[in-house]
C-alpha cells in the first residue's frame, strides 16, 4: 500500500479530529459518555483519512475503544465474583497508556503503525 | 558546565523537554492532592492517576530522550515512581501484618511519611535542575 498525500488544509482538519477523539478518550476516565462521542467521529471520519498516517491513529483509537468497552462490560459482570475491580483497573491503565502514546505520536506526526508507511 | 558536555552531546527536541516539565507537573499535582485530600476515596484516586499518567509518558517518550541530556531526568523520574510505589506497598503490608501486634501501625505511618518527605525532595531537586537544563546523577 503506497501512502497518499492530503492537502494541507485537509490533513489539519483530521489532524484536529484526532486530537479532539483522544482528549474524548481522556475526558472519558472520568466521565464515559465521551468515550462514544470519540468511536463516532472515528467512524465518519476513518474514510478521509485512508491511505494516510492518520488512519493509524483512528485505527488506534477505535481499538482502543473496543477493547476498554469489552473490559469495562468483563469487569462489571466479574464484579459478581468479586475481582472484577481488578479488570477494571487494568483496563484503565491499559486504555491510559493508548491514549498517552497516541496523542504523543500525533504531536510529533508520527503513524501508530508501520506497516502503512 | 565542563562536567555536562559529554552527555549534552546531542540537543534533545523541544517535546522531550515538555514531557519531562509536564512529568514533574504531574508528580507534584498527584503529592499536593495527596496531602491535602488523602482521607477522601476521590482525593487518593486524583492522586495516584497523574502519577500513573507521569510514568506512562516516562515510558513511551524514553525513546526520543535517549543520547541526550534529558534521558537522565527519565531514568530520574522512573525510579521516583517505582520507589515510590516499592515503598508504599511495604508500608501498606506493614500495615497490614504487624498491624495486629499494634507497633505495625506507628512504623508502617513513619514509612509513609519519610517517602513523602523523600518524593517531595526527589520532584523539587529534579524539577529546579531541569529548569537549569542540568542533568541529573552527576
Amino acid at each position: 500500500m503506497t501512502e497518499f498525500v492530503l492537502p494541507e488544509t485537509e490533513a489539519k482538519k483530521l489532524r484536529d479530529l484526532a486530537l479532539l477523539v483522544y482528549a474524548m478518550q481522556a475526558i472519558g476516565f472520568l466521565l464515559w459518555p465521551t468515550w462514544i462521542v470519540g468511536a463516532v467521529i472515528n467512524y465518519v471520519k476513518i474514510g478521509e483519512a485512508r491511505n494516510t498516517w492518520l488512519e493509524t491513529h483512528f485505527n488506534w483509537q477505535l481499538r482502543t475503544f473496543w477493547v476498554w468497552l469489552a473490559g469495562m462490560i468483563v469487569g462489571f459482570i466479574l464484579l459478581v465474583v468479586k475481582i472484577g475491580w481488578l479488570v477494571n483497573v487494568a483496563v484503565t491503565i491499559w486504555a491510559i497508556y493508548r491514549v498517552v502514546k497516541g496523542w504523543l505520536y500525533l504531536n510529533d506526526r508520527k503513524p501508530m503503525y508501520d506497516a502503512l508507511v | 558546565m565542563a562536567t555536562i558536555d559529554q552527555q549534552s552531546a546531542t540537543e534533545p527536541l523541544p517535546s522531550v523537554v515538555t514531557v519531562a516539565h509536564v512529568v514533574y507537573a504531574l508528580h507534584t499535582f498527584a503529592i499536593v492532592v495527596g496531602i491535602v485530600g488523602s482521607p477522601t476515596v476521590i482525593g487518593s484516586f486524583l492522586g495516584s492517576v497523574p502519577s500513573i499518567i507521569a510514568v506512562i509518558l516516562n515510558y513511551v517518550k524514553r525513546g526520543d530522550a535517549r543520547g541526550t541530556w534529558v534521558d537522565s531526568h527519565y531514568r530520574w523520574q522512573i525510579r521516583t515512581f517505582w520507589f515510590a510505589l516499592l515503598w508504599f506497598v511495604i508500608a501498606v503490608l506493614v500495615i497490614a501484618v504487624l498491624g495486629i501486634v499494634l507497633i505495625g501501625i506507628p512504623i508502617g505511618i513513619a514509612i509513609l511519611i519519610a517517602v513523602t518527605l523523600w518524593l517531595i525532595y526527589r520532584i523539587a531537586r529534579g524539577w529546579l535542575r531541569l529548569r537549569d537544563r542540568r542533568p541529573m546523577y552527576v
